[in-house]
């Protein structure tokens, strides 16, 4: 068993480093082709960072080590089931390694969380904006969905246009890998826990 | 839109060979004693650049002066650079040649410029290359204005803004899918706003299906021997062959199934 295991780790490490050649020659040539825009921006356009193999296999082992961990740790739980979901965010700012807004404010949210609860405060001028929704004063339709994208991109919501979108960016392409791996992981996790069960049925 | 007109009638005729960064206007001394000068060139004759040369020369009788001096005698075009940024033209060489001359005006034209600069700012400033505006200082980064657009700081500095926003638009709409065809602002960030809330849903929809991998990995202990490696492999085996850009659909289950299946085999 463990010779055999020995060899099938052999023949897939030979087929990973022939991966990760072909990752490599692709990400590279992407990388020389955004060079000439402008020096120092190959590194720093967000399909480049996010689509780099090395980012997808980061990122799955953080994942991978921050689930188990959860799991061990916290499962006298209440109703509250969105930890995955936050230890996956968690994990995607980490692998953003705080060169992002949103990154940090992804992290700066379970600090907060941690140290004081969140109050709500109601909004001051609450009556003046009923006003105005009566008069209907509408913006300008772009301004109105820049709230909106502002909104949704964390820790975005007084940032001017120009960076909101440099930040939008850069979030689609992080948010696009961690679908990828998150799905991957979910298969892998399945037919593994499905093996594995089947195995240890079996062998014992 | 008259005092352009007036001017440009003024020009002989624009030497195709010399295009439109031939030469400086040649009387700096005269330029000095209080003339407002204006000299429009239209350098798109053979319409391979779009571009003319906007040329102000602040001569200095602060508020928009509109006495154009008669350049017929000028047999050649002139022009003089402006403010801020170049942008991709490659002028650099012909605007090195114009901010040397240029730097032997003397600095009389300073704080007539900046009259001039300010009055043209509180002036329409959406007129086209009709205000003498201030001359090319050496700490000013010079930029060839387009035909037809103001020169004025603050709309180059507004041009430059939007330049901003619009590659950076441009970038948005490579990365969402479907983005392409779309045409105009509002209708791009409406595309946007819904790949991340789609994509929002399917990170949700993933972590409930991860929760209950765990909650189902909890009761067989057999497989945390497996996790350290395996994953890896599987997971490098996988990433691999997928193409780079894929638009990220639901589950995408039975060809995932093929690669995983396949994968379990060899690391197993």
């Amino acid at each position: 068993m463990a010779s055999n295991q020995s060899n099938c780790d052999e023949s897939s490490q030979q087929e990973l480093n022939q991966l990760r050649k072909k990752r490599r020659k692709s990400t590279q040539t992407t990388e020389s082709h955004l060079q000439k825009d402008g020096t120092g921006e190959a590194k720093n356009q967000p399909t480049v960072r996010w689509r780099a193999y090395t980012a997808r296999r980061i990122y799955s082992s953080k994942l991978l080590e921050a689930l188990l961990r959860s799991r061990r740790t916290t499962s006298p739980r209440g109703e509250k089931s969105r930890e995955v979901r936050e230890t996956a965010d968690r994990v995607l700012a980490v692998a953003a390694r705080g060169k992002t807004r949103w990154s940090r404010a992804i992290l700066a949210k379970r600090a907060r969380l941690l140290r004081v609860k969140k109050v709500k405060k109601p909004k001051v001028g609450c009556d003046r904006m009923l006003q105005e929704s009566e008069k209907r004063k509408k913006l300008p339709a772009v301004e109105r969905k820049v709230k909106v994208l502002s909104r949704l991109v964390p820790g975005c919501r007084k940032v001017s246009f120009l960076n909101l979108l440099e930040e939008a960016s850069d979030y689609i392409a992080a948010l696009e890998m961690q679908v990828k791996v998150m799905t991957t992981l979910s298969e892998i996790l399945a037919v593994a826990g499905g093996g594995a069960g089947v195995g240890g049925g079996s062998s014992s | 839109m008259d005092p352009p007109l007036i001017n440009e009638n003024s020009f002989s005729a624009a030497n195709p060979s010399s295009y439109s960064l031939t030469e400086i206007w040649p009387f700096p001394p005269s330029s000095s004693t209080a003339l407002g000068l204006r000299m429009a060139n239209l350098a798109d004759r053979d319409g391979s650049l779009d571009e003319s040369n906007v040329t102000e020369q602040s001569g200095g009788n602060g508020n928009g002066n509109r006495k154009g001096i008669d350049l017929s005698s000028e047999e050649d075009e002139s022009s003089k650079t402006v403010s801020t940024t170049t942008s991709a033209h490659d002028l650099n060489d012909l605007t090195g040649k114009r901010r040397k001359i240029s730097g032997s005006r003397n600095e009389n034209n300073e704080s007539r410029a900046e009259i001039e600069a300010s009055s043209a700012a509180n002036n329409k400033p959406a007129e086209p290359s009709s205000k003498p505006s201030e001359p090319p200082m050496q700490d000013y980064i010079h930029v060839r204005a387009r035909r037809g657009q103001a020169t004025d700081s603050h709309s180059l500095a507004e041009r430059a803004r939007r330049d901003k926003i619009s590659e950076r638009m441009k970038m948005l709409q490579d990365l969402v899918p479907g983005c392409n065809k779309v045409i105009g602002k509002a209708l791009a960030l409406d595309e946007i706003i819904n790949y991340i809330q789609s994509l929002h849903c399917q990170v949700e929809f993933l972590s409930m299906k991860l929760e209950a991998v765990n909650s189902r990995m909890s009761m067989s202990p057999a497989i945390e021997r497996l996790h350290p490696k395996d994953p890896f492999d599987a997971t490098g085996m996988i990433f691999g062959p997928q193409p780079t850009r894929d638009y990220v659909q639901g589950p995408q289950s039975e060809w995932l199934h093929m690669q995983v299946g396949g994968g379990f085999k060899r690391a197993m």
